[in-house]
């Protein structure tokens, strides 16, 4: 299966994202954002912000950590390239976004993303693994 | 309850009026309105699915309304509008959506088309030097402190007109006078202050534009006139929102009210749809933060009217009161707001949610200024960058049958990702030019995003609430020249 890829949504834009366990999936939710923002490649890990998130489950997790990777993107201009967990509980996610300093530029974005959002959220597992889509607000 | 279903059972009431009957937890039928080719698309996505999810909320009002340009959105359609009892109902952040107050507004002016379109490309490339557009554009000039950030969110236009970013004249032409009651900055967190900051005055990106167009064809003439608009005038629309600062209040007012929900043992048929009771604290901070935001965006599109009118007067070398570029109405699309209907004969005080909805009170109505409360609420339809927009009016039987509500827009057709698809080996920039649009775009891929084909046609739309009565046509504009985020 695919780490990620993008699904049809009509208005907004959507993630199937599947990971080994939690923390992977976490970790290729926050690649796969990256992907719809620009093209990965042509960036590099320079630079960590420490990232600290509660919420009431791995949805919860899922939804606050990808907000926060889109604060820092748009408020401070660092692009988050994937996410080091360091610690994951129900009800907190403490990690390491790995990526750039961003300067916008328009040439190289791919989608201006607003928000990571909670319809229609569920994550699931089974033999496979981990996997969910995520609808996100452009 | 399931998208087949929901589509077997679905009534015709009259021409373009549909019935989704109460069904599974609806606790109030489904109601919107669509011409025989929009029910065709309109058909096609989950977004009847989404107008029966909101009629299971707690305290809906009537019916789960839908404008005829209602998309799949999340949560809540787009292009849906719903009321709650202030008493025994809810407030929901996913009602009113990310972009806070997204709307927009039109000015005209004393040009008339031949002034101006010799000049087209010097115009918007000067619209597009002086208003900040694209990601992570700023304007360098103005630089918020945090306690002038904290009066934008208090004030909204007002606080950028005192400032001497336009008239006083201009607040009278806004919906709310350009600043919801009841702002409170304390519910907006730090990181969304920070996250505006820099951004107001700032365009946007995605389907955020400023557009000059001109007035292609009067319906009206009386109200028309009324509004200062005549055959062949130059307008100018400028569509955006709270921008980062908005989306950031709604991203944390969702993650706070999911929680809120389970407490108030709201079970719902999607996360998104989280909400709270409209008078529980929880509830109180959302409207707080969101009339915060609200005010934001509305002196947002206030700094960014003054720079288009310095824009003009610079390209044009002509005085101010040439050009005039009066500002005939400013109208929010996503919002949620206190306000009295008649509800089984009895007025009543709602929260009512417009997502992708415009406000469209007629003549008389007392939220309006009085100068509109003579006219008429005008009610702003942009459509799509290529095609035509439309100035239409409020209706008495937006009131009786909407919550004074009717469309925004055209209402997206086809996904970003196929429209990126079939602008692919395509210059969209020259076919909008063959068609007499000059434009300027932040991002290539925003154009192809944004492209004629990615939406319904907004005529059909226009003309289905026209027919629905809940706002009628005043005059159709036609775009020369666009700026894209």
């Amino acid at each position: 299966m695919k780490p990620y890829e993008q699904v049809e949504h009509t208005a907004d834009l959507a993630l199937r994202v599947t990971g080994a366990g939690p923390a992977e999936l976490l970790d290729h939710a926050v690649r796969g954002l990256c992907s719809l923002i620009t093209d990965p490649r042509a960036w590099r890990e320079e630079d960590a912000r420490d990232v600290d998130v509660q919420g009431g489950g791995l949805e919860d997790l899922l939804v606050e950590v990808l907000n926060e990777m889109l604060f820092l993107l748009d408020a401070r201009q660092f692009l988050a390239l994937r996410l080091e967990v360091l610690q994951l509980d129900h009800d907190r996610l403490r990690g390491r976004f790995h990526g750039q300093a961003f300067a916008p530029d328009p040439a190289r974005i791919r989608h201006v993303v607003k928000a990571a959002t909670y319809h229609g959220l569920a994550v699931r597992h089974g033999d496979e693994g981990w996997s969910t889509v995520i609808v996100f607000d452009t | 309850m399931k998208l087949d279903d929901i589509l077997v059972s679905l009534q015709q009431v009259d021409e373009v009026t549909w019935k989704i009957p109460r069904q599974g937890d609806m606790r109030v039928d489904g109601v919107f309105f669509a011409s025989p080719p929009l029910l065709k698309l309109i058909r096609e996505d989950q977004s009847l699915l989404q107008v029966a999810n909101v009629a299971t909320l707690p305290g809906i009002q009537k019916y789960s309304l839908a404008m005829p340009d209602i998309h799949w959105g999340y949560g809540f359609p787009i292009g849906g509008v719903a009321a709650f009892d202030v008493d025994n109902g809810v407030v929901s952040p996913g009602g009113v959506g990310y972009d806070i107050n997204c709307g927009v507004r039109l000015l005209a002016s004393n040009l008339e088309k031949g002034d101006v379109v010799p000049r087209m490309r010097d115009l918007v490339a000067g619209l597009f030097q002086n208003v900040p557009s694209g990601v992570g554009s700023r304007r360098k000039d103005l630089r918020l402190q945090r306690r002038d950030e904290v009066k934008v969110l208090e004030e909204g236009a007002r606080w950028a007109v005192k400032q001497g970013y336009g008239e006083e004249e201009d607040l009278a032409a806004i919906e709310s006078g350009g600043a919801l009651p009841g702002a409170d900055p304390a519910a907006v967190s730090d990181k969304a202050l920070e996250r505006g900051r820099s951004q107001v005055g700032t365009l946007g990106s995605g389907n955020h534009f400023i557009e000059i167009g001109y007035v292609d064809e009067v319906f009206d003439e009386e109200t028309a006139a009324a509004l200062g608009l005549f055959p062949g005038q130059v307008t100018v629309s400028v569509h955006t929102g709270s921008r980062g600062l908005g989306y950031q209040v709604c991203a944390e007012s969702i993650g706070k009210l999911k929680r809120a929900t389970i407490r108030y043992g709201f079970e719902l048929p999607d996360p998104q749809l989280c909400c709270v009771p409209v008078k529980s604290p929880e509830g109180q901070e959302y409207l707080g933060a969101m009339a915060g935001a609200a005010n934001f965006a509305f002196a947002n599109r206030q700094l960014i009217t003054h720079w288009v009118r310095e824009s003009f007067a610079q390209v044009l070398r002509v005085p101010p009161r040439t050009h005039a570029l009066r500002l005939i109405y400013d109208v929010a699309h996503n919002i949620a707001k206190i306000e009295r209907h008649v509800i089984d004969g009895q007025e009543k005080t709602v929260c009512v949610h417009r997502k992708g909805a415009t406000r469209s009170f007629p003549a008389g109505h007392p939220d309006l200024s009085p100068a509109y409360r003579v006219i008429g609420q005008p009610v702003l339809i942009p459509g799509d960058m290529g095609t035509a927009s439309y100035v239409m009016l409020g209706t008495t039987t937006a009131m009786e049958k909407t919550f004074g509500s009717s469309c925004h827009g055209a209402g997206r057709v086809l996904s970003r990702k196929k429209a990126v698809q079939a602008a692919k080996g395509r210059s969209i920039q020259r076919e909008l030019e063959n068609r007499g649009v000059f434009v300027m775009a932040a991002s290539r891929g925003t154009l192809a995003e944004e492209m004629p084909d990615a939406y319904k046609d907004v005529s059909q739309v226009v003309d289905t609430v026209h027919a629905a009565g809940i706002s009628r046509k005043v005059a159709r504009l036609r775009p020369l020249g666009v700026v894209k985020g």
